[in-house]
């Protein structure tokens, strides 16, 4: 593999967690590719002026890594600062997915004054194709932003993402969907993108995690203290990293501040290392950038670390802390540190002012052998999860994976239907099927007797394809051609038949890589209002229980003032479908049940993105792409235990039968949207269910089709 | 009503939190402010304030007639005059905007007082209706 890294900072001495990173990948992926190349600018750090050339450009080699550094742009500071305080002002609670937070053009000059360097990106558009893979990181800087639509086939975004106003930006979901690969450096930061940029980005994804470099042991002829400070002369909590407000350490001086006043016989002190703001606190020790030795000498004399902030992706210093044995307290808003540490037990998760209070009181009155053994929990943890090298094996084997090029073979494959109808689920089948094996190198096509005009860009009439020589697969009853083989479904079931011999049973797969689309913003808007949303997917017919499904709503209501419901599909019976308003309207719920008819994948998007529970009361189901899809948008399923149900669902989501249970059922609706236990376990058994992967999907078809296998 | 498909989930603690559930609908005492009358009583001692608050403001959206302390140290009637006139001219778009606001939000509240006591009115039948089912199933003709 040829690697390129492109971060807007480059440099040994730079501290931040993503610049970090970039260093270690660069030097990391040196020994373990064929030649990696570090694309940045001139500028020096990003404590400093963004649009200062510091360093010299050309290209240098730095111990086996050619470094290429470019001038930076001119840009308008002030118009920067000005959109990124009213970025930073917008407030947290409001942050939703598709929310509008900055108009046309304050989107524009964020990017535009961001960060930039038109010569690098000139370089890549020029010489990007020599490159296997382009890492970007980290995500929320113009370099990043605009460099990935240069090289958008090798673009490999390593984000660093975490909870802040910048990732619900739309050119970061832009980024998110369209680029070739993404790298997470911890199980928090993908969970947050899933929930961020929709499952259409798991097949692109891989958590990588992130490695430390273990702190070096003092040596013991070095006593001096530090900027005036013994750290084996005081008991005291250190904090290690810039101080800000996004980084929330104001949370952290208030609260030790308070605790001081209520202990104020106390001799626990609060220690800052590194830059940032002033600290008001007469308690408060500030030391300001410290070496990597001092750095651990500090570490080793702490209590506990402290890290109060939400803004982490991969909290280095966290590792760093449970590596030298010490516990640390992280804020339990934060998802990335949250995680690890509901894992380890390792210290504590405190979320506001008062738990912040208590924590400096345990850790105050806790004696350093407690302390040595809460900290302890986690170094087997830290042994084994950020070790560099298991973390750089992660990342090449990702890396080969975003980049494997399928060389088109010869053999074409076409999917027959009779008819290509809109949201049908004999057509969403075909075609994902076929963008599956299109994906792995097969010229594949859907074509149709018939064509839906919304689906004239991606199924062809039969007349106007070119059949020869293709392996022609019919779906369910399809007479149009002769077929190799045929693929019948039913109740969640397919089999791959020849000459009416059934060859191989099609795991059941929803292609996640077709919700990988931006979802309908004006859908989604009304949507994202604090109400909670049902939806329920499904032609309107009898068959589907579509009147159960209202009535139940109606008595749901009473429980939930705050709700709506969403009816999606087509209209099977008219007669029905009146039926279904009548009962809307007699219960007097017009303004909270809409009836959507069919939809587009992206105004579906948006309400899969936004629904709390998902209803399906269906007696019967052809493929049950809808369960799979509501499944992988993590929305607990309520369905009627039909055959189909039962063989979709399994061991997962919840089956309901007697209907007629209406008020019962709302009440179970209640409890699957409201109660955070019975939800999470039901989220974790949908995601543990056993599920297809492409490659089982492929290995099947393949084998039923002996002349794609042989090609 | 709940198959027992899902290991994860105990059907039976699952049950009781349903019952919990329609129990706190059924019972008076639910927390639900449509329950207890407080929507009712809440609604007159808020719409109370509201209304004083919007007396305030339209007393103070009103073009000044006088320069309250400030015209202490203007001896010219003639000077008075012209700051008033002049404050009424600055301030004129200004007073539309609140006069309009102030008779949007008093709607808004007339609306508000009404929808409340439709709440009660609401409330009361569901109530009556409830009342007899919750006594038992009808007894048999026989």
């Amino acid at each position: 593999l040829k690697i390129a890294v492109v971060t807007p900072w480059f440099g040994e001495g730079l501290t931040g967690g993503a610049e970090r990173l970039a260093w270690e990948i660069a030097f990391g992926l040196r020994d373990r590719c064929e030649g990696v190349t570090v694309f940045t600018t001139c500028a020096r750090s990003f404590a400093d002026p963004w649009n200062e050339n510091v360093h010299s450009p050309g290209e240098t080699l730095v111990d086996g890594v050619r470094l290429s550094r470019f001038l930076v742009d001119r840009s308008n500071p002030r118009r920067f600062q000005e959109i990124n305080r009213k970025l930073l002002a917008f407030p947290r609670s409001r942050l939703k997915p598709g929310i509008s937070i900055l108009n046309d053009i304050e989107l524009r000059d964020f990017v535009g004054h961001n960060i930039n360097s038109t010569p690098l990106l000139t370089h890549l558009a020029r010489r990007g194709d020599e490159y296997d893979a382009i890492i970007f990181l980290p995500y929320l800087y113009g370099l990043t932003l605009r460099g990935w639509r240069v090289v958008r086939e090798r673009a490999v975004i390593a984000p660093c993402l975490h909870d802040e106003v910048y990732a619900y930006l739309p050119p970061v979901a832009e980024m998110m969907r369209g680029c070739a690969g993404l790298l997470f450096n911890s199980n928090g930061s993908y969970a947050l993108a899933r929930s961020l940029y929709g499952p259409g980005i798991e097949p692109r994804s891989a958590i990588v995690g992130s490695g430390i470099t273990w702190p070096t042991a003092p040596t013991l002829e070095d006593p001096k203290p530090i900027r005036g400070f013994v750290p084996e002369d005081r008991r005291y909590v250190l904090h290690l990293g810039r101080r800000s407000p996004e980084k929330n350490t104001g949370l952290l001086v208030d609260a030790f501040n308070r605790y001081r006043e209520i202990e104020p016989e106390s001799d626990l002190a609060l220690v800052f290392a590194g830059a940032g703001d002033a600290v008001q606190s007469p308690h408060a020790v500030v030391l300001g950038e410290v070496s990597e030795v001092q750095k651990s000498r500090l570490l080793r004399g702490a209590l506990a670390l402290a890290q109060p902030s939400v803004n982490e992706s991969f909290s280095r210093v966290m590792m760093e802390a449970w590596a030298v044995g010490r516990p640390v307290a992280i804020n339990g808003n934060c998802p990335s540190t949250a995680g690890p540490l509901r894992e380890t037990g390792a210290g504590w998760a405190p979320v506001d002012v008062v738990d912040w209070i208590a924590v400096f009181s345990a850790i105050d009155s806790a004696s350093p052998g407690e302390l040595a053994a809460l900290g302890g929990r986690a170094q087997e943890y830290v042994a084994t999860t950020a070790n560099w090298e298991n973390v750089l094996d992660r990342l090449a084997s990702a890396l080969t994976t975003a980049v494997a090029t399928n060389q088109p073979r010869a053999q074409p494959i076409v999917h027959v239907l009779d008819r290509a109808v809109y949201a049908d689920s004999a057509t969403l089948l075909a075609l994902q099927y076929s963008d599956l094996l299109a994906r792995n190198g097969f010229a594949s096509s859907v074509i149709a007797g018939d064509v839906d005009d919304r689906l004239g860009s991606q199924v062809r009439r039969i007349e106007d394809a070119d059949k020869e020589g293709a392996v022609v697969l019919a779906y369910d009853n399809s007479q149009q051609l002769k077929a190799d083989a045929r693929l019948t479904f039913g109740e969640g079931s397919l089999e791959l038949t020849r000459s009416g011999k059934s060859v191989a049973s099609i795991p059941l797969w929803a292609d996640l890589g077709a919700w990988n689309v931006e979802p309908n913003a004006e859908v989604m808007a009304p949507l994202v209002d604090g109400r909670t949303n049902i939806l329920a997917l499904g032609a309107i017919c009898a068959q589907n229980h579509v009147l159960e499904i209202v009535e139940a709503f109606a008595f749901y209501f009473a429980l939930d003032f705050d709700a709506r419901l969403l009816l999606v599909g087509a209209t099977e019976d008219a007669d029905y479908l009146t039926r279904v308003r009548d009962a809307i309207e007699r219960t007097g719920l017009e303004h909270r049940v809409t009836v959507c008819g069919e939809v587009s994948r992206p105004a579906l998007a948006a309400m899969y993105r936004t629904a709390h529970l998902f209803v399906s009361w269906r007696e019967h189901y052809e493929t049950g792409l809808a369960l799979l899809e509501a499944i992988a948008h993590d929305i607990p399923v309520c369905a009627l235990a039909s055959p189909g149900a039962q063989r979709i669902l399994g061991t997962s989501g919840i089956l309901v039968r007697e209907l007629s249970r209406a008020r019962e059922l709302a009440a179970l609706w209640r409890v699957l949207v409201n109660d955070p236990v019975t939800r999470a376990r039901v989220i974790h058994s949908q995601r543990c269910r056993p599920s297809a992967t492409p490659e089982s999907v492929l290995a099947a078809l393949r084998k039923a089709l002996p002349r794609a296998h042989e090609a | 009503v709940i198959e027992r498909n899902n290991p994860l989930v105990d059907v039976d603690e699952l049950m009781a939190k349903i019952h919990q559930q329609l129990a706190s609908q059924n019972s008076p005492a639910n927390g639900s402010t449509l329950e207890d009358g407080r929507l009712a009583s809440d609604a007159t001692t808020l719409a109370a304030g509201i209304e004083n608050s919007l007396a305030a403001a339209e007393s103070f959206a009103q073009v000044r007639t006088t320069l309250g302390s400030t015209s202490r140290v203007l001896s010219s009637s003639l000077l008075r005059s012209f700051l008033l006139r002049a404050l009424a001219f600055i301030f004129r778009d200004q007073r539309n905007v609140d006069n309009a606001l102030i008779d949007a939000l008093r709607k808004t509240l007339h609306l508000n007082v009404r929808l409340s006591e439709e709440c009660e009115f609401l409330k009361s039948r569901v109530a009556a209706l409830e009342g007899p089912r919750s006594e038992g199933p009808p007894k048999s003709a026989n």
